[in-house]
């Protein structure tokens, strides 16, 4: 019971430690192992949130408070709650964040230090966010997570990088604005933001005091939405993620989006249940961005615009997840998030290593480099099968637990538009497949030999994890069953 | 029953087996044909019965079943058969596939065999469909340089078997069972007219009738005369005839004079004049011999088609008959051949003049054919003609008008063989001719004794005895008189064109039959043209809208998914103003959608 | 009862292939040895499933899963009889495949797949769940896209692409349909929802998933455009295996499971026609042998589905064995044209003839299966055209039993002029290629190639003789 105490403690009191070894230390060492750093930061917050998860599980608690600095006995001052849900998003965090690691090892040359205490900020923002109880320090740390990410995409000085982060700095700018109105009128109808006061302010509410409730959960789900690149907001996040270097945007891609984004819309869901508009709406974007970031995608020739594209569309299929508000939307809309970070961080750390290799991105220049790079065609598979929703990966079963709780909960056309729709992510994929890896080699490409190092365990690593998702996910699903959660 | 059927192919095996070694080779083919001549007079002569053999799969039942009428057509076909190998073992000495010839032929044997036996529709399609993959094979043997032949002979007949599938279906389907013995007579109206239509196609199409003929005179120019003699000589012609007379004695109730029957006889009648009419302008004897067999088959088929018990034991008797002297005379052709080195007709000119029994048993052979009073044709002849009369004065005519041609093609073919001056003599070697002289012995016998017709009336238990005097005496004058006509046109003939040869150029060369004659040379009357090219335009259509569906595929689809990919980039064209205005829609449309409500 | 050597029969072919590349690398001979190991564990498997079947103790498994999901692999009549077809035709084309792909590179990754595909194969067979049936299913089209892009050319890319995008919507239609079943009944389990009424739009959907896996009329293009593929996998995949399994799915849903409103007994012939009548259209004026033979599967395949769909027992039965006849005969035909082909490198039909001199076996052997695949007795093909087109004229409709002997004639036409063409007729050979004397040197292809083409021709003779056997398990489907 007490380890959990200290697990908990791990993930915020690590990243600060790190930041501070990170100063102290004389740079030149800490210029050449800066990635052991910040990896057994990675593995210690994995272990933590695994431990964490089992020890939850074992003693049946579906919620842990605590607080760091200050004595358990006053109560009302643990500031923090651990719940299985955000374990999991931790574990996400812990994973991209060591692939990203994994990633700059060889990407990363300049600016190291910088990147470190950037990197660590980011961290300490998302595992903030994903286990503070009360709204207000939720966007306290959404905005932590938002400046370190601007910096991030602009650190390395290039031209195209700079505007990237500035639509990011301008667009989020709109999402803090959306997101404050909204927490100023919940304030006023309920003097105190924490979840559990906000839960029923909207039963007591009549009249104009709904109007006020609905126009902020408006706000908020716009605001979220930008932050998650959801689409009609979705536009900054191709210019962005196309411009950072690789490590970052596999950050940004991978989880950034996700926890500020789609954690935020989790909330909504939880704090207001069964409002038939948010569901609407949710849907109505989760739709929208499947199909227009699919289609978008089919036209791009940059491989990172395409995955980043790619990322809008499955940011759709989770936010359906969220939008049929049953607890097996809930689970399936978590195991995407799981899944997605699984095969986009592959498909990031393919381009990383395309761009070591090859030295460009531009998949018409590209062409037959199967036979030259074999581990990294074979996690490109994987992940475009994944993506798609091919059986015996992860990616499948998250996207069938999604169609099902569609199915169960009445929105039986949506399941059918939402599955048809992989379609579109099957031909995207298939033609990055096509002009980058299945096809002749040609002659410039002829020498192009294999990545080495952190890259390759990366992809080798992540392809373990996606196909053992796969075809360990019935147990995932007996698991649940036994907890009574399907 | 097994054993009909088996022997056959055992000695087939054999014979390919020892085909190096003459002497087995002879000894086989004899004893085999002997043997299962015995064992058919067996058949005829014991009790008829039924046996089953349990080996079939689902749908299936293999049961055989012995009855006066199988009892006779066996008789004959063995007695063909013996005649056939017989000449075929003296014939292929040299050729280089000689065994694999014989076993093909002794596999068609065991066929006839097995459909004549067969007890159900089924079964007699079994062995029926079995024939097309044989004659395929025989015709690829000799020349796999051209196999046009075998290509044709191959679609016609498939396409003959399967219409008769086709027929066979629809009867079990009205019939419940497929045991012929068990059908009761079903009433060629509605369903059953479409089912008897199919199974007559394809029984007489097997025969060489009208639609599926167009293989028979093509296999002339290019197949050995041996093949000619065993397949238009005596299988297809037994089957097709077999099958016919079960159909219409047994299957089918056909009231003589129904649009059914008046449309078959029209098919007989028709093919039976003009097969008769393309014999005439033959320059080459086996095709003229091809031409006589497909208007011979006509003459049955018309009698199958007046349905009377008089017209169908005539048109039966008219099958034995003229498979005989068919038979005959492809074997005396190949002798010929063999000897004169050409079938032309213009180098075979007085072959016969120094060999009397040749010219006898050719003179037997070919009036018997023509139908020569006296002569076993005549009587066939006169029950179909009087049948025929029954049903409609207007086809008498026009079945007096392919005797009339007939008479002329067969007299020309005698004058030129006999009574020609040419080159090349034959000197009567008779161990070649046995079979010559024996199927002119058994042409002669049906012609005096009655026997035949006797037997015939009681296989198809016909009720009506007029065995011997023929009954329409109006009938039988008006084919005497068309003979003596058919002799004055050919005296003239000759007289005007100076030579036998040509004799009937005069009528070739009339002005309207001239131009049929040049499309019928040009294969506009053949039916397989006809179904190759219609097939053929089909084909384009099709490949036409193929190449329209794989553009859909290739082009169409994926066009249309990056055309809304371009419309909607184009749209989100990267400028930071354009995100702003879309953000605040999107803002928008979310407020509208929370308090539209 | 027995189920653990079902999950054996699917799990060795799957997972043991992903040991190929790693043998491939060292030993050739070792991994192709091991490619035919696989694939005859699961020919085994299925053979003991046999005795299960006729001492009616089907050999059953189940795994409980929430939401309906649990599923399950049991050995019933029709799956024994489609898995024996599968791995004992799998089994001969591996065979093959040693001659055939021994000069190409990348053998490592088609071993693999076709083990893969025989696997996901033998999964469809056994699954008893609708879920589970779709994974199998799309692992199938997976190994497809691979194989057919096999020789990594822009034209075979693009052609694997289209195969995969076609079949995956098929099946995700499919899906939609499953899921609209789902609605109805709450649970994927085949076991649970026998002789459940489903409505019409799911039956639609389902059926729109079949045919585009079966390729017909509408849904066909990408089957011709296969044949960029290697010959043993245009054999494996578009003759004798892969177009199955949407007949498969057919027979196993609207005839074994599921009772399907008596309008579809019309409208599914209607379509086999129509595909079948097109397809043998332009058979007919096609050059080039491989897309011949594919337009010719594509019209056998409608006749088989004429089978399944007339809703006689007789029909069925035939339409069965019709899958028996069909893989034997028309994988032997894409095997002689892969020896063709191999030997000559085109495959346009006009720059070929003669061959039969230099190719006698190859020659025997096509022509044992075209006689199969043309319906002439003693042959399996025989008696599955007579029992198809008998089943939908004694279900009353005749018309398309004459259009369907219509297409038995256009069938008889295209295949002749096909073996006319390539086996006799003048000698010709492509002059851009050889000279008369290096033509002349051309044999036969090698020793393995000609032994499993003679194998698949003598196949169908003998099953034609002793068809009782076949058909007695054939018949115990229906139940």
């Amino acid at each position: 019971m007490n380890y959990l105490n200290y697990a908990a403690a791990v993930f915020l009191l690590i990243p600060i430690a790190a930041i501070a070894i990170n100063n102290i230390c004389p740079k030149p060492y800490m210029k050449k192992n800066f990635h052991t750093l910040t990896g057994t930061v990675a593995v210690f917050q994995i272990a933590a949130a695994a431990y964490a998860l089992c020890a939850m599980n074992a003693n049946g608690l579906t919620a842990y408070d605590f607080s760091i600095l200050s004595n358990l006995k006053i109560t009302g001052s643990a500031l923090f709650r651990l719940t299985p849900v955000s374990l999991i998003f931790l574990l996400c965090i812990g994973m991209v964040a060591f692939v990203s690691v994994a990633v700059a090892s060889k990407t990363v040359e300049s600016m190291r230090i910088s990147y470190v205490n950037l990197l660590m900020t980011m961290l300490i923002g998302m595992n903030g966010m994903v286990l503070v109880k009360d709204l207000f320090t939720l966007y306290v740390f959404l905005d932590v997570v938002g400046i370190s990410s601007f910096v991030l995409i602009s650190l390395f000085r290039s031209t195209k990088a700079l505007e990237g982060s500035v639509k990011y700095l301008v667009i989020s700018e709109f999402a803090t604005i959306f997101i404050l109105t909204a927490l100023a009128f919940i304030f006023m109808q309920t003097g105190s933001l924490a979840y559990q006061d906000i839960g029923g302010v909207l039963e007591g509410a009549d009249g104009s005091q709904k109007n006020l409730i609905y126009l902020s959960i408006a706000l908020l789900i716009a605001g979220f939405s930008i932050k998650a690149g959801a689409v009609p907001f979705h536009s900054w996040l191709p210019d962005a993620h196309q411009s950072a270097d690789t490590a970052v945007s596999i950050l940004l891609s991978g989880i950034v989006i996700k926890i500020a984004g789609v954690y935020g819309l989790f909330m909504v869901v939880s704090l207001f249940p069964g409002v038939r508009a948010v569901q609407i709406a949710l849907a109505a974007i989760g739709v929208a961005s499947i199909l227009t970031g699919a289609l978008l995608a089919l036209r791009q020739t940059h491989f990172k615009r395409i995955v980043a594209y790619s990322s809008v569309s499955q940011i759709g299929y989770i936010l359906l997840g969220l939008s049929c508000g049953t607890t097996v939307g809930l689970i399936g809309a978590v195991a995407h998030v799981f899944s997605h970070a699984a095969f986009k961080t592959t498909l990031f750390s393919n381009a990383a290593a395309l761009h070591e290799q090859v030295g460009t991105l531009d998949i018409d220049k590209m062409g037959g480099l199967q036979s030259r790079m074999p581990v990294t065609s074979l996690s490109s598979v994987v992940a475009f099968l994944s993506t798609a929703g091919i059986p015996p990966f992860a990616g499948f079963w998250s996207k069938l637990l999604i169609i099902i709780a569609l199915w169960t909960s009445g929105s039986a056309v949506l399941g059918g538009v939402a599955l048809i729709a992989s379609i579109f992510t099957c031909a995207y994929l298939l033609r990055l497949q096509k002009k980058v890896f299945f096809g002749e080699t040609p002659e410039h490409l002829k020498n192009v030999t294999e990545v080495k190092g952190g890259i390759k365990f990366v992809e080798i690593a992540l392809t373990v994890i996606t196909s053992a998702t796969g075809i360990l996910f019935p147990l995932v699903l007996i698991y649940l069953q036994s907890r009574g959660l399907i | 029953m097994a054993f009909m059927v088996g022997l056959p192919l055992l000695s087939g095996f054999l014979l390919w087996y020892y085909r190096k070694n003459e002497k087995i080779k002879l000894y086989v083919s004899l004893a085999s044909t002997v043997l299962n001549l015995l064992f058919a007079l067996g058949l005829y002569t014991g009790d008829p019965f039924r046996t089953a053999i349990h080996a079939a799969p689902f749908g299936f039942e293999y049961s055989f079943r012995v009855t006066n009428l199988t009892g006779m057509f066996l008789v004959l076909s063995a007695a063909l058969f013996i005649a056939v190998s017989y000449y075929t073992v003296e014939n292929t000495k040299t050729a280089q596939y000689g065994g694999l010839y014989l076993l093909y032929l002794y596999i068609s044997f065991a066929l006839v065999n097995g459909v004549l036996l067969s007890g159900n529709l089924a079964t007699i399609l079994f062995f029926w469909e079995g024939l097309m993959a044989v004659l395929f094979a025989i015709l690829l043997i000799g020349n796999s340089e051209n196999p046009k032949t075998s290509a044709k002979a191959l679609s016609v007949t498939a396409f003959s078997a399967l219409t008769l599938m086709l027929g066979v279906l629809l009867t079990v389907h009205i019939a419940h069972t497929a045991e012929i013995s068990e059908i009761e007579r079903i009433p060629v109206s509605g369903l059953g007219l479409f089912a008897f239509l199919c199974v007559m196609l394809g029984a007489l199409g097997q025969m060489g009738c009208f639609p599926f003929h167009s293989w028979i005179p093509k296999a002339a120019d290019d197949a050995p005369t041996a093949v000619l003699a065993a397949f238009p000589g005596a299988v297809n012609g037994i089957l097709g005839a077999y099958l016919a007379a079960v159909s219409v004695s047994e299957v089918f109730d056909l009231q003589s004079g129904s649009g059914m029957s008046v449309l078959v006889i029209v098919i007989g009648v028709i093919t039976f004049a003009l097969g008769a009419a393309m014999a005439l302008a033959q320059k080459e004897l086996k095709k003229l011999l091809a031409y006589t067999a497909v208007s011979l088959s006509g003459m049955v088929a018309a009698g199958f088609g007046t349905g009377t018990e008089a017209g169908v034991s005539g048109a039966v008797y008219a099958l034995l008959n003229n498979t005989i002297c068919l038979c005959g005379l492809f074997i005396l052709c190949g002798i010929l051949e063999k000897k004169a080195g050409t079938t032309e007709l213009s180098r075979l000119q007085g072959i016969l003049r120094k060999s009397p029994y040749a010219a006898i048993c050719f003179a037997v052979l070919s009036l018997s054919a023509l139908g020569f009073p006296l002569l076993g044709g005549f009587f066939a002849e006169q029950l179909i003609l009087g049948a025929v009369l029954d049903v409609s004065v207007v086809l008498l005519i026009f079945a007096l008008i392919g005797v009339f041609l007939m008479a002329l093609n067969l007299i020309r073919a005698g004058r030129i063989l006999l009574f020609g001056e040419g080159g090349v003599q034959f000197s009567n070697s008779h161990a070649a001719l046995i079979p010559v002289y024996v199927l002119s012995g058994l042409a002669l016998l049906l012609s005096v004794n009655p026997l035949p017709l006797k037997g015939i009336q009681t296989a198809l238990n016909a009720a009506a005895s007029f065995a011997g005097f023929p009954a329409s005496t109006a009938s039988m004058i008006a084919t005497a008189a068309v003979l003596l006509i058919a002799v004055c046109d050919h005296i003239f003939g000759t007289k005007k064109a100076g030579s036998a040869l040509d004799c009937c150029d005069h009528i070739r060369n009339a002005p309207v039959i001239r131009n049929l004659y040049g499309w019928a040379e040009k294969g506009y009357l053949d039916p397989y043209q006809w179904l190759v090219s219609l097939v053929g335009a089909y084909g384009s259509l099709c490949t036409r809208v193929e190449h329209g569906v794989s553009w859909v595929y290739d082009k169409g689809v994926p066009g249309l998914v990056k055309g809304t990919g371009n419309a909607l980039s184009r749209f989100v064209n990267g400028r930071l103003s354009r995100y702003l205005y879309l953000v605040v829609v999107g803002l928008i449309l979310l407020l509208i959608l929370f308090f539209a409500k | 009862m027995y189920g653990w050597i079902l999950v054996i029969g699917i799990l060795t072919p799957l997972l043991g292939a992903l040991l190929l590349p790693v043998i491939g690398k060292y030993n050739v001979k070792l991994r192709n040895r091991t490619a035919f190991a696989l694939v005859a564990v699961s020919f085994v498997c299925a053979a003991a499933a046999l005795f299960g079947v006729f001492g009616d103790k089907l050999f059953s498994i189940r795994f409980a899963l929430p939401l309906g999901l649990s599923f399950g692999f049991r050995a019933d009549a029709l799956a024994v009889f489609m898995a024996l077809t599968a791995s004992f035709v799998s089994m001969i084309i591996v065979l093959y495949s040693y001659g055939y792909i021994h000069h190409y590179e990348n053998q490592n990754e088609y071993y693999m797949m076709v083990v893969v595909f025989v696997g996901a194969m033998m999964g469809i067979v056994y699954s008893t769940n609708l879920i589970a049936l779709y994974v199998f299913w799309e692992i199938s089209s997976l190994c497809c896209w691979r194989l057919i892009g096999f020789y990594r050319q822009e034209i075979t890319i693009r052609r694997a692409n289209k195969t995969f995008l076609v079949t995956v919507l098929g099946a995700l239609i499919m899906l939609v349909g499953f899921f609209g079943i789902y609605g109805q009944t709450g649970t994927f389990e085949l076991m649970a929802m026998n002789g459940v009424h489903i409505p019409d739009w799911t039956v639609a959907l389902i059926l729109f998933g079949i045919l585009s896996k079966s390729a017909t009329f509408p849904l066909h293009s990408w089957l011709p455009d296969a044949g960029v593929a290697p010959s043993p996998v245009t054999s494996l995949l578009h003759a004798a295996v892969l177009v199955k399994i949407g007949v498969f799915a057919y027979a196993r849903l609207f005839i074994l499971t599921f009772d399907v409103s008596k309008s579809f007994q019309t409208i599914v012939p209607t379509i086999a026609a129509v595909s079948a009548l097109y397809c043998a259209g332009v058979a007919f004026k096609e050059n080039d042998i491989k897309r011949v033979l594919a337009y010719s599967t594509i019209s056998q395949l409608s006749f088989i589905l004429l089978g399944l769909s007339c809703g006689e027992k007789i029909g069925i039965v035939g339409g069965l064995l019709y899958i028996l006849a069909h893989s034997t005969a028309k994988a032997g035909l894409f095997l002689c044209a892969g020896i063709v082909e191999h030997s000559l490198h085109t495959k346009d039909m006009r720059k070929m003839g003669g061959l039969a001199k230099q190719m006698p076996l190859t020659a025997l052997a096509f022509a044992f299966c075209m006689f199969s695949i043309m319906g002439i007795p003693p042959f399996l093909g025989f008696f599955t055209k007579h029992m198809v087109i008998e089943g939908i004229i004694e279900n009353g409709n005749v018309l398309l039993g004459a259009l369907f002997i219509l297409c038995a004639v256009m069938t008889v036409l295209y295949l002749v002029r096909l073996y006319i063409k390539v086996f006799f007729g003048p000698l010709n050979f492509p002059t851009e290629t050889f000279t008369a004397e290096a033509f002349a040197k051309v044999k036969e292809g090698s020793k393995i190639m000609v032994v499993s083409v003679m194998i698949l021709g003598i196949a169908s003779l003998a099953l034609g003789i002793f068809s009782y056997l076949p058909s007695q398990l054939a018949s115990m489907i229906w139940g």
